[in-house]
């Protein structure tokens, strides 16, 4: 027994840096095209990080398992959604991409699609892409199809006003406001741009807008929709009354401050669409630093 | 010498033509319209559709005339030439000459018409959009062949007015 003890000890110190090694993302990637793939990446989106996959042959994925601790500003203290991206690059040098938004705590394990199976760009092809499903893996389906299909006629014919293109990009918003409002996504930007360009567009030249609102009829929807994507990267802040209702004040006070350093640096729309969206604003916060108890 | 009357064996309609010059005019000017309609239709469905860039029920009209050029529709556009001029010879007979010459222009714009039609289905982003579209399902090659076969038609009948009116004015 006496020299069962500092084995015991031993066990218990070697654990200590093994805790955080079990703090991991295992990210898989399965890649549905044609195209050979020259490489799968987990970046983030200012380049500060990047941690390349491997491929399972077996499984037909790419894998990769990530410290969470090497994700960049994942930590208890940093701000509130660290937007990254997985990055497939084909070998004709192209790459498609997910707009990642991990917060803290990271998933243990995330599974996405990317599919580029899409080859024939007409009315009946897109038709097949808006009858998918909105389960998980459909929503990847539409997202990429529907992405491939809006740019084929918008870069290779060069018609980005044709009714084809309105219909690709809507389904291309919708299955990227899907995606967005799931806790580890994010917006895509891409078609963010796109539909605020074509609500411009709208605005001003009448033949076009009339073709246009065939597919997106409520003037406004766009930005409100894309305002609750983005607001719901900050669901968290709602929390903050329910947590001092429960007299959790430590907690409340911790999230309280995340939120108000979060939203001092948010733009002033997003701002507009925490308060909307989640009923809280910076005065309130500031107010609660002050009011909520030790 | 015996004569033969060729009059009474003129079939009845050139018969009736004869008779009834201004209806036959009425008639020939009917004629022209119904044969050019494909034309007039594809210039409306490329207008309509806002050079097909959206759906176009017009567009659906001319897509459907093309994929029975071969049958029905397309025999009775074919029929319609030769009762044509076999009736504007008779009905513009004698007819001033600026009947005849305003026609001709008419025919000319309408050759022009399939000229710029013809172009714009050689253009590809006009082709690519068009042929995408599930409604219409128009093969554009198809359409460019027939307003070539038709420009062809309507130069002939143009020729035939010029000819008609160079001997009216002998006349």
């Amino acid at each position: 027994m006496k020299s069962a003890k500092p084995l015991l000890l031993l066990l218990l110190l070697s654990s200590v840096p093994f805790a955080s090694i079990g703090e991991e993302l295992i990210l898989r990637v399965k890649v549905i095209s044609e195209q050979a793939v020259s490489e799968v990446n987990l970046q983030h989106e200012e380049g500060v990080s990047q941690h390349a996959l491997s491929k399972d042959k077996a499984a037909g994925v790419f894998v990769g398992s990530v410290p969470t601790g090497a994700l960049n500003g994942i930590a208890e203290n940093s701000k509130v959604v660290n937007p990254y991206r997985a990055v497939v690059t084909w070998s004709d040098n192209e790459n498609d991409q997910i707009f990642l938004a991990f917060r803290y705590p990271v998933p243990p394990m995330l599974a996405v699609s990317v599919y580029r199976d899409i080859s024939s760009f007409k009315e009946e092809d897109i038709d097949a892409v808006d009858k998918l499903g909105s389960d998980y893996e459909s929503t990847f389906k539409k997202y990429f199809r529907a992405k491939a299909f809006h740019k084929h006629w918008r870069h290779t014919l060069a018609l980005e006003d044709h009714y084809l293109a309105l219909r690709s990009a809507r389904i291309w918003f919708d299955a990227a406001v899907a995606l967005g409002k799931r806790p580890v996504f994010r917006m895509d930007a891409d078609v963010t741009a796109i539909m605020r360009e074509y609500e411009e567009k709208a605005k001003t030249d009448r033949r076009f807008a009339e073709r246009y609102r065939k597919y997106v009829p409520k003037v406004g929807y766009i930005e409100v929709t894309i305002d609750q994507v983005r607001a719901a990267e900050f669901d968290f802040v709602g929390k903050i009354p329910g947590l001092l209702k429960a007299g959790k004040f430590d907690e409340a006070k911790t999230l309280n401050i995340k939120a108000k350093e979060t939203l001092q640096d948010a733009p002033m729309e997003i701002r507009k669409a925490v308060e909307k969206h989640q009923g809280v604003n910076l005065d309130l916060l500031e107010r609660n630093l002050t009011s909520i108890p030790n | 010498m015996a004569t033969v009357d060729l009059k009474s064996d003129k079939p009845r309609m050139i018969a009736w033509a004869e008779r009834n010059q201004n209806v036959a005019v009425a008639v020939a000017a009917i004629f022209i319209l119904l044969y050019v309609a494909p034309v007039l239709l594809a210039a409306a469905a490329t207008i309509q559709s806002d050079f097909f860039m959206e759906e176009s029920a017009v567009l659906v009209w001319f897509a459907a005339f093309m994929k029975s050029s071969e049958a029905t529709l397309g025999g009775v556009h074919k029929v319609l030439f030769p009762f044509l001029v076999t009736l504007s010879v008779i009905a513009f007979k004698d007819k001033l000459n600026y009947w005849v010459l305003g026609l001709a222009m008419f025919v000319v714009l309408m050759f022009m018409l399939t000229v710029w039609v013809g172009v714009l289905l050689d253009v590809d982003q006009y082709r690519h959009s068009l042929e995408a579209q599930k409604a219409a399902k128009l093969d554009a090659s198809v359409a460019r062949t027939f307003f070539s076969k038709m420009q062809d038609t309507l130069l002939m009948y143009v020729a035939l007015l010029l000819g008609l009116s160079a001997t009216n004015e002998k006349r």
